[in-house]
């Protein structure tokens, strides 16, 4: 069995007086796809928030390795390895891709390594090698999310959240992204991934857990969960 | 990054300024010297202010506190530090002001963000105006300071030293990083910029210049007055002249500096009434229509004839 990397225990988290999250706790092996689903307003977002380091959890403990680094900035968790995809991408619009990744490579660890591995994406994302001196704004929406996802490699991670990576996206498309995530998983990353497209994440995944109202209400393995009543019910649409 | 061309800029800048100060130190009369003393001032205030709110959108409307502050320290030290400290503290001292105020100012952003520098501004401008009544100072003079073609040296320097500043900033790192936060600070964040510690950085560095140029103004004014080196009007032009001339490069507020102190100029001697006037309409026409500034519209127009 591979180390614990990330580990949640009972995160409380919300947006003013507005309680989000309660007493979430998870975790998330080296080398493993952990994934998180739940519909919506059920708190997936807030949660890798709370991870990035963009949300202060109102209680709990967020450990890295078993440090607890609640106290981080989300640079310095960059700079640890934690690296966020977030949901609607976020690329800077008016950038190149180019200058997109180059800032992907921001924090000093990856900083020294910035040429070489823009060349390692622009192999792995071949669409963007073409597009380099594009604004990244003017891509079609597919590209954009493969542009957010190489950005987030180029801080070479230890671990990678991806939030809803297929949102918005054709269907096409949407399976050459599971793809990619099933090559960056190869290449030693671990990954926590939330999606509404449960049928395809159960496929990829390792462990599951479920989020409904800001509280974990099943957690498995995948193979357990794509045979659970309630989820097949639930998520997979099946009876 | 392009270091040869960067070499050549270099180059190119420090020989131009070095030819127009030899120009004017030997041939200009004494208006010529204080026009172009002037102007010097200008281009180093507007492309300090383009190092923070150019590059990452939080626009200060009150970068005239660090002026003022430079100039209250130089005339407060006057006979006592020799001039080149006088300025140094000024300096310094600026920048300990904007790294202190940007630990509340930067939790804010947009339209508030505007509103606490200039609220700042004023606030420490009437502490200088008060702590001075009951002082019993109404304004303080100055004699025996430096003569204005040492003036006109001073504010040269600050000039090419803020141009360089401006120039080696943006195609910096720090400046990429910069330009994240303006784009979308939330994305710069998640990507593993230090968001809060690159803005007071940007802060400090773009109130360092304008405290020893309030220093310096001193001099050439003979006198200190805090309603009058306070002057929220500073502020005002600092933002016209990078507006008009662009802040997306270097040479933007160098151009809108040269555009409006000469326009100034002409109006001063002519219809002084209605300067502020123009100003006003300048900013509306450029900040709807040219938006990039002179600068800007150069730009493309180079990149079509090229292509």
């Amino acid at each position: 069995m591979s180390a614990t990397l990330l580990e949640l225990r009972a995160v409380t988290a919300g947006y003013g007086d507005v309680v989000v999250l309660h007493e979430i706790s998870f975790s998330a092996r080296e080398g493993s796809v952990t994934a998180l689903i739940g519909s919506n307003g059920a708190g997936k977002t807030t949660t890798m928030r709370c991870v990035a380091g963009l949300l202060r959890p109102d209680n709990g403990t967020i450990a890295w390795r078993g440090g607890v680094i609640n106290a981080l900035s989300a640079s310095e968790r960059v700079e640890l390895g934690i690296s966020l995809v977030p949901e609607g991408r976020l690329i800077f619009p008016d950038f190149t891709v180019e200058e997109n990744l180059s800032i992907g490579a921001f924090n000093p660890r990856a900083k020294p390594n910035r040429n070489r591995r823009r060349d390692e994406m622009y192999g792995l994302f071949p669409r963007l090698r073409e597009r380099r001196g594009q604004h990244a704004g003017t891509m079609s929406g597919g590209e954009q999310q493969m542009l957010a996802l190489a950005r987030g490699l180029m801080a070479e991670p230890k671990l990678l959240l991806l939030d809803e990576p297929s949102l918005g996206l054709a269907p096409s498309i949407i399976s050459q992204l599971f793809d990619i995530v099933d090559t960056v998983r190869r290449m030693g990353v671990t990954i926590v991934i939330v999606e509404q497209n449960v049928h395809r994440t159960l496929q990829i995944a390792d462990y599951v857990y479920v989020l409904e109202n800001g509280q974990i209400v099943i957690h498995g393995d995948a193979q357990s969960c794509a045979e659970n009543p309630n989820i097949k019910q639930a998520y997979l649409g099946l009876y | 990054m392009r270091p040869l061309h960067d070499v050549r800029i270099i180059i190119a800048a420090l020989v131009t300024t070095a030819a127009v100060v030899v120009g004017v130190l030997f041939f200009a009369s004494d208006y010529f010297i204080d026009f172009a003393t002037s102007l010097a001032m200008w281009i180093a205030l507007s492309e300090s202010w383009t190092l923070l709110s150019g590059m990452t959108g939080y626009v200060s409307l009150g970068h005239v506190v660090f002026f003022g502050l430079g100039g209250y320290l130089t005339v407060l030290t006057f006979g006592m530090l020799p001039i080149w400290a006088a300025l140094a503290l000024s300096g310094a001292c600026a920048t300990g002001l904007a790294v202190l105020v940007g630990f509340p100012c930067f939790r804010v952003r947009g339209p508030y963000f505007v509103i606490l520098t200039f609220g700042l501004s004023e606030f420490v401008k009437y502490i200088v105006v008060n702590v001075e009544a009951r002082a019993s100072k109404f304004g303080r003079l100055i004699f025996g300071g430096p003569d204005p073609n040492e003036v006109f040296l001073i504010m040269v320097g600050l000039a090419v030293a803020a141009f360089f500043l401006s120039y080696f900033i943006r195609r910096s790192r720090l400046g990429a990083g910069l330009r994240g936060i303006r784009e979308d600070e939330i994305a710069a964040e998640t990507t593993g910029v230090p968001v809060a510690r690159l803005k007071l950085i940007a802060f400090g560095l773009s109130a360092l210049i304008p405290g020893i140029a309030g220093g310096a103004f001193l001099f050439r004014s003979g006198y200190f007055e805090p309603i009058q080196a306070f002057n929220p009007s500073i502020s005002f032009s600092m933002i016209t002249m990078a507006v008009i001339g662009g802040t997306d490069d270097a040479y933007g507020p160098l151009i809108g500096a040269v555009a409006l102190v000469t326009l100034s100029e002409l109006l001063w001697a002519n219809a002084p009434e209605i300067y502020m006037t123009v100003l006003g309409l300048l900013l509306v026409v450029f900040v709807i229509w040219v938006p990039d500034g002179i600068e800007g519209r150069l730009r493309n127009w180079w990149k079509t004839q090229r292509a």
